[in-house]
């Protein structure tokens, strides 16, 4: 049994009288511990799978199954809870609360979790240790990017959704970043989720997902992952 | 981006925000219309009154002369410069009846219809109801508040006089049909001016024809200029022009009523001078009588006095004369005693003296026999003496032999180289040797020579012989000498003797001889003390005889003193009854003289000075009218002001904010190549858009909202007919100016800061604004101690100063309008401490003086009542407080009580602020606080105040007290009489009740009206209920500010919350997508809100307090004085009521915060 499944995943958004279908069908399943990416053009719906799939939206048609729970029929207090205890969400651009320190953005997701890890060691793990007591202002995006995976593994969640976690950043730090990703999935088993429309990346992932106008056009299971370093792009 | 998009894209902008556009238009309208409202206020009412006195011709002057006015008079008042009109007519307070029941007092003036053909006329009056009086007994009555509701078209009505004054010689008929109902420009508020019959106050007024008048002289003239017309009534102009024309008038007057009073005063001074002399004739001789008798009496007390110490000073002299003579007896007894013991002692010391003398002799005899003796022992010693010497010499002689012989022998021995003739020259020599001897020896020469040996032996033997003779010798002789010795001791141990004891018997014969001198000089003391006692006796028995003679004489004279004092003080007595009853007639001839002499003062105080010239100020609530208008348009300066600064500064936020969220639009724009006019023009004219129509809507309703309101609660007060509420340009231009201004100067100033930057860096999302530490993060005890929640709240509070300000000022603002509404709710409800503390009795009743004063006694009256618990005497009058210098006076109630004492059981008069008890004395008045405040007048100031005979009197005030309702002055009936020359009349009483609660006031009213006596009577709890009435116009304005301040507070909220939102939404997405639940990321937001809101409000809370003391001291009205603070209440309902705002905002938003689009906030920004 798969530990995440999508099964003909359907979602309309409505623009006054136009109709717009961001997903037309998309099935698709990921097993526990893995390194997931899905990867597209932009308007393939990577977005939207993310989005409802870290219950951020609501889906039309089809069910999405969680860890043998079918959150398709969760209503919004259920998602709610859900993306508290389940879910660690890093965005394309940080979405760090400018007010807080990097401690204390970590600490925001850590206030409100159940079983959060220690928010100092995950500082440490992503590299910050040094400068958490620093502002996102005063770190560069790398370190911002880092500070939000911080923040979302410090949550301890079942599942790591990345929105293009790299699009903002240079070549390098980016790299960085999804190394450390791989690592921390790697060392703690979690299920990782990453959205790029970098083809490049793929051989990274355990299973690749190629979406394109709102379904998968290709299904991969990759048993011999590349780590991170010796992809070029 | 074509004309055409432009436009499409601007109505589409404000059709998706179009929350925020009717935002700034609500806001806009709300601030502009109560700006504008409330400034038109005051011109507005003065543009009414002033379209009511032009339509109705209100006169300028009215004047009025006690004498009447003669034909020469009205002439020579139209010939006086700047009068336009002269309209003449009669006027005449009067009691009406109607119904038999009530009375009211009325002034009735005269109506003729031929002045006001062609809408001509003075002071044309407003019909109501009905028509003028047209024929005899046809009247026309006022529409006011004193009208007794009954009095309707056709009612029928009794008018009479006073006793003792016929209505007849007045008015032509008594009775008197009601034609209409009608209103008069002269009287435009409440007060109806004052009268000289009733208790001083006329409840309304009325017309009748002319003809009806049966009286010689018209007594009013209504005076219209030329510029009345043409002038603002109230305008500095106007009064400039009146004034011009007032003197004039005033010197027509003076001369008009000199010509005929002049000879009448002239009597009665001189009349009063006589009397005055006389009284100080009166008085100078009553002094000089009372001063003889007083001398008198000081004499007999001085003589009273002398006697006195003269028997003291003798009393005492005897006393010591007494006592000398019992202490010379005394020393008499103790000499006569010392006498014969002295004498007893001399008597002894004679024997002693005989003694002794004998004993002298005795020894004498001794001495000599002694002396013998002595003598013949001595010639025996003297014979002693002889032989011994004699033995003596032959002893020496003896030896003298013995030596030589010796030598002899010597010579013997030696040798004999002696001849015989030496040897015997030696032998011869030796003149001891007994011849014999010698010749022997003589004879041994032979042989020495032959036998010396043997010359030796005989020798020796001669010598031996010699020294055995010589030994015996010498100690028969040593006996002898020591016999003699003895006996020459002896001898001299007797003379010794004898001469110690001669000089002892010499000695003792001086002493005796001593003695005797002393015994007999003794004797002659002794006698001589024997003569001192034998006079002294004498003289003794002559001070006894002569103390007791003096004795006598004393007693006799001071009797004889003593009879003519009291001879003298009958005397004196006797003087003093005369005089006494003397002076009894004489003060009372003073006493009428003063009276005469007041009464004739009096007199020519009531002798008028001139004509009563009164300008329209002088009508009543002419002046009120304009005070209230300008206290109105004081509250206009700032109350709206402040209101208006909010809504701007809100507005300002706002454009703001939308500028910085179409920041990315601006971007692409400026890359499109659209220049800075075509990028900015879309929010200059959405701002320009929304300010100008809010700004117009607020004109259109503002102008015609907040004048009408008001002037309808004031309407209550005055009676102006039309309220006009016009369009003021001025005001309305400035509002829009300023609102425009505001909103669209900040729109531009935030669309020219944005484009600035390059068309790449707009196109970016706009870089976050840093975070910083704040300063409290810096006490680390405390920031430790804070909540993870409350650190983030704290921070955010600091860190967006703009939104920290914006929402404390605009919280601040509406709380402070909040609190300074209620604020004033609570200073105008004074009622309870005006009647419940200061006024501490219960009721009034008011008494016909004009009855007979056994129909109005009090103990008749009130005291027979059960129900009644005290009540006092007193006279309570309506009198006029003027201004110094100006016709403006204000209509005051002068109270007199009997008592001055009891009267605090009745009113409470102390310092509002000190609450010292304030006395009645006979210095000055006691004033009420708003009244003096009125007069500008302090303690120990003077004022002039006019009673309701137009005579006027100056008092000094001698104390301020607390009062909110209407005026006071209090006055002892002693300084009354002082000031006014006459007795009070007193006219009223003031009562308390055993229990006003259970009292059945309209039946105990009915019990106290049947009185023939009785005028009226009220309880004040009813003044209370009706002053509560007329206040209700006030909460109505109050009600109006409270309204839109709540309204301002609501959308100041609102917006800022808006703003708060949507500037931190990528924010609350992302601690959504957290899984931040619904009310965690309420609290999130809320938490700073409500913090900025609590603040606001404390800051609002102290604006408040100043807001409030300023409103109270600009709207207070004259017959009020405010309460200066605001209820715990107030404050109390201004904070609930700024939190209820805020949590109702809140929960609006609520709403809005829970729909925040996780998925599309977050998105990078297009």
């Amino acid at each position: 049994m798969e530990y995440i499944k999508l099964d003909n995943v359907h979602k309309r958004y409505k623009m006054g009288e136009v109709t717009i279908n961001a997903l037309n069908g998309v099935s698709f399943g990921i097993d526990k511990g893995d390194f997931a990416i899905v990867v597209g053009p932009s308007g393939a719906g990577k977005t939207t799978v993310l989005n409802l799939l870290g219950g951020m939206d609501s889906l039309d048609e089809g069910s999405i199954s969680v860890d043998g729970k079918n959150i398709a029929e969760y209503n919004q207090k259920m998602l709610t809870e859900y993306r508290r205890n389940d879910i660690g969400f890093v965005f394309q651009f940080y979405n760090l609360v400018q007010n807080l320190t990097a401690k204390e953005n970590v600490e925001l997701a850590t206030q409100i979790s159940t079983n959060p890890l220690d928010v100092e060691h995950v500082l440490e793990m992503v590299g910050l240790k040094d400068r958490m007591n620093n502002f996102p202002s005063q770190l560069s995006g790398g370190e911002q990017q880092r500070v939000a995976i911080a923040r979302a593994l410090a949550k301890n969640p079942k599942l790591l959704l990345c929105d293009e976690p790299t699009g903002a950043l240079d070549y390098m730090t980016g790299k960085a970043i999804l190394k450390l990703l791989q690592d921390t999935c790697n060392s703690t088993g979690m299920t990782l989720v990453v959205i790029t429309h970098n083809g490049a990346l793929t051989g990274m992932g355990e299973k690749i997902i190629k979406m394109k106008n709102g379904r998968v056009s290709e299904y991969k299971i990759n048993k011999n992952p590349i780590p991170v370093e010796r992809i070029e792009w | 981006m074509g004309q055409n998009s432009f436009l499409k894209d601007l109505v589409r902008t404000i059709y998706k925000t179009k929350a925020r556009f009717f935002s700034i238009l609500a806001i806009i309208a709300i601030g502009v219309g109560f700006f504008a409202g409330i400034n038109a206020t005051q011109p507005d009412m003065l543009l009414s009154a002033e379209k009511y006195f032009k339509e109705h011709n209100l006169s300028d002057f009215k004047i009025i002369s006690p004498l009447g006015f003669r034909e020469q008079d009205l002439e020579e008042i139209s010939k006086i410069r700047g009068v336009k009109d002269i309209q003449w007519g009669y006027s005449k307070d009067v009691f009406l009846n109607f119904g038999g029941a009530t009375s009211s007092i009325v002034k009735i003036f005269s109506f003729d219809a031929d002045d006001f053909i062609d809408s001509k006329g003075q002071n044309i009056p407003l019909i109501r109801e009905g028509r003028m009086p047209q024929r005899p007994g046809e009247m026309a009555i006022e529409y006011g508040i004193n009208v007794p509701k009954e009095l309707k078209i056709g009612s029928k009505v009794d008018l009479y006089l006073p006793e003792g004054e016929n209505i007849k010689n007045y008015i032509k008929s008594r009775e008197f049909t009601i034609t209409g109902i009608i209103d008069s420009p002269l009287y435009i508020n409440l007060e109806r001016g004052q009268t000289n019959i009733g208790n001083g106050s006329i409840d309304f007024f009325a017309y009748i024809i002319e003809k009806d008048f049966n009286m010689d002289r018209y007594n009013d003239v209504f005076i219209s200029t030329n510029e009345s017309k043409n002038l603002s009534p109230y305008s500095n102009e106007y009064k400039e022009y009146i004034a011009s024309i007032k003197k004039p008038l005033e010197d027509l007057g003076k001369r008009a009523i000199e010509e005929e009073t002049g000879e009448l005063k002239e009597e009665l001074k001189k009349g009063m001078e006589e009397l005055k002399r006389n009284k100080e004739k009166a008085e100078r001789e009553l002094a000089k009588g009372e001063k003889e008798l007083l001398d008198g009496q000081r004499e007999i007390e001085e003589g009273e006095e002398e006697l006195a110490e003269a028997r003291i000073k003798y009393i005492k002299e005897l006393e010591d004369g007494r006592l000398e003579l019992e202490k010379g007896k005394k020393d008499w007894e103790k000499g006569r005693e010392a006498y014969l013991e002295n004498y007893e002692k001399w008597l002894e010391g004679y024997a002693e003296y005989n003694q002794g003398v004998e004993k002298l002799n005795n020894a004498k005899l001794q001495l000599d026999k002694a002396k013998i003796e002595l003598d013949q022992g001595e010639m025996e010693l003297q014979e002693a003496k002889a032989m011994l010497d004699e033995g003596k010499n032959q002893l020496d002689i003896l030896e003298e032999s013995i030596v030589q012989l010796k030598n002899l022998r010597q010579i013997i021995v030696d040798g004999p180289s002696l001849s015989q003739e030496e040897f015997n020259g030696i032998v011869d020599n030796i003149d001891g040797l007994p011849k014999e001897v010698k010749v022997a020896l003589k004879e041994s020469y032979k042989y020495i020579v032959e036998n010396p040996e043997g010359v030796l032996v005989v020798l020796n033997m001669t010598i031996s012989r010699l020294e055995e003779e010589l030994a015996s010798g010498k100690k028969e002789y040593e006996k002898g000498k020591k016999e003699f010795e003895d006996g020459l001791r002896k001898l001299n141990e007797g003379k010794e003797l004898y001469k110690t004891s001669l000089k002892e018997y010499e000695a003792g014969l001086r002493e005796l001889r001593a003695a005797k001198v002393e015994i007999d000089k003794g004797k002659s003391e002794l006698d001589k003390a024997k003569t001192l006692l034998s006079e002294n006796n004498f003289k003794i028995t002559q001070g006894e005889k002569e103390l007791e003679q003096g004795r006598i004489e004393l007693e006799k004279s001071l009797e004889e003193g003593q009879e003519k004092l009291i001879e003298a003080r009958g005397e004196l007595s006797k003087g003093w009854s005369i005089y006494n009853k003397e002076k009894e007639e004489a003060l009372e001839k003073l006493r009428e003289a003063e009276i005469d002499i007041r009464d004739a003062q009096r007199k020519i105080k009531e002798i008028p000075e001139g004509w009563f010239v009164i300008d329209r100020e002088g009508n009543p609530g002419y002046g009120d009218y304009n005070d209230d208008a300008e206290r109105i348009g004081a509250v206009a300066k700032v109350f709206p002001l402040f209101f208006f600064l909010v809504a701007a500064l809100v507005c300002l936020t706002t454009m703001t904010r939308m500028i910085e969220e179409e920041r990315s639009q601006i971007g692409t724009m400026k890359a499109l190549g659209y220049n800075t006019l075509a990028i900015s023009s879309k929010y200059l004219i959405y701002a320009l858009l929304s300010s100008l129509v809010g700004a117009l809507v607020g004109l259109a309703i503002g102008f015609k909202l907040f004048p009408i309101a008001i002037m309808n609660a004031y309407g209550i007060m005055y009676r102006i007919p039309e309220r006009i509420a016009i369009y003021h340009y001025d005001y309305g231009i400035i509002s829009i100016l300023l609102a425009v201004f505001t909103t669209v100067s900040s729109s531009l100033l935030a669309t020219l800061q944005e484009l600035k930057s390059t068309p790449a860096m707009l196109l970016q999302p706009k870089a976050p604004r840093p975070g910083k530490r704040i300063l409290m993060e810096r006490i680390t005890p405390l920031w430790k101690r804070l909540s993870f929640s409350h650190k983030v709240t704290a921070r955010n509070i600091f860190r967006y100063k703009r939104r920290f300000f914006m929402t404390v000022i605009g919280i601040a603002g509406c709380t402070a309008l909040l609190l300074a509404g209620f604020g004033i709710k609570d200073s105008i409800d004074i009622l309870d401490v005006q009647f419940g503390e200061i006024f501490t009795y219960d009721g009034q009743i008011i008494l016909d003086t004009n009855k007979e004063e056994g129909k109005r006694d009090l103990e008749e009256i009130l005291g027979k009542e059960r129900e009644v618990d005290s009540y006092i005497r007193a006279l309570n009058q309506s009198v006029e407080a003027l201004v110094k210098d100006s016709d403006r006076s204000y209509n005051v109630n002068l109270l007199v009580p009997e008592n001055t004492e009891d009267f605090k059981e009745f009113f409470d008069l102390h310092e509002r602020v000190t609450k010292k008890t304030l006395d009645l004395n006979s210095k000055g008045v006691i004033i009420t606080e708003k009244l003096a405040e009125l007069l500008k007048i302090k303690l120990g100031d003077s004022f002039e105040f006019r009673d309701t005979d137009n005579i006027r009197y100056e008092v000094e005030v001698k104390g301020i007290a607390e009062n909110y309702l209407s005026h006071y002055i209090y006055m002892s009936p002693e300084y009354y009489d002082n000031i006014v020359l006459k007795d009070p009349l007193y006219n009223g009483g003031i009562f308390t009740v055993k229990d006003i609660n259970n009292l059945d006031k309209n039946n105990f009213k009915e019990k106290l009206m049947a009185h023939e006596g009785v005028l009226a009577t009220f309880f004040i709890d009813g003044i209370a209920k009706e002053v509560h009435y007329s206040m209700d116009s006030l909460d109505y304005v109050i009600m109006i500010i409270v309204l839109s301040a709540g309204a301002l507070a609501f959308l100041v909220l609102y917006n800022l919350t808006n703003i708060n939102i949507t500037e931190r939404i990528r924010e609350i997405a992302t601690i959504k997508v957290l899984g931040f639940r619904d009310k965690e990321v309420a609290s999130y937001v809320y938490r700073e809100n409500l913090i900025l809101t609590l603040i606001g409000t404390f800051v609002g809370l102290i604006l408040g307090v100043f807001f409030h003391k300023y409103i109270i001291a600009t709207m207070e009205i004259d017959e009020m004085m405010f309460g200066k603070n605001i209820s715990l209440l107030s404050y109390i309902l201004s904070i609930v009521l700024t939190i209820i705002f805020s949590i109702l905002v809140n929960i609006f938003m609520y709403h809005k915060l829970k729909n925040v689009n996780m998925v599309e906030s977050l998105k990078s920004i297009e």
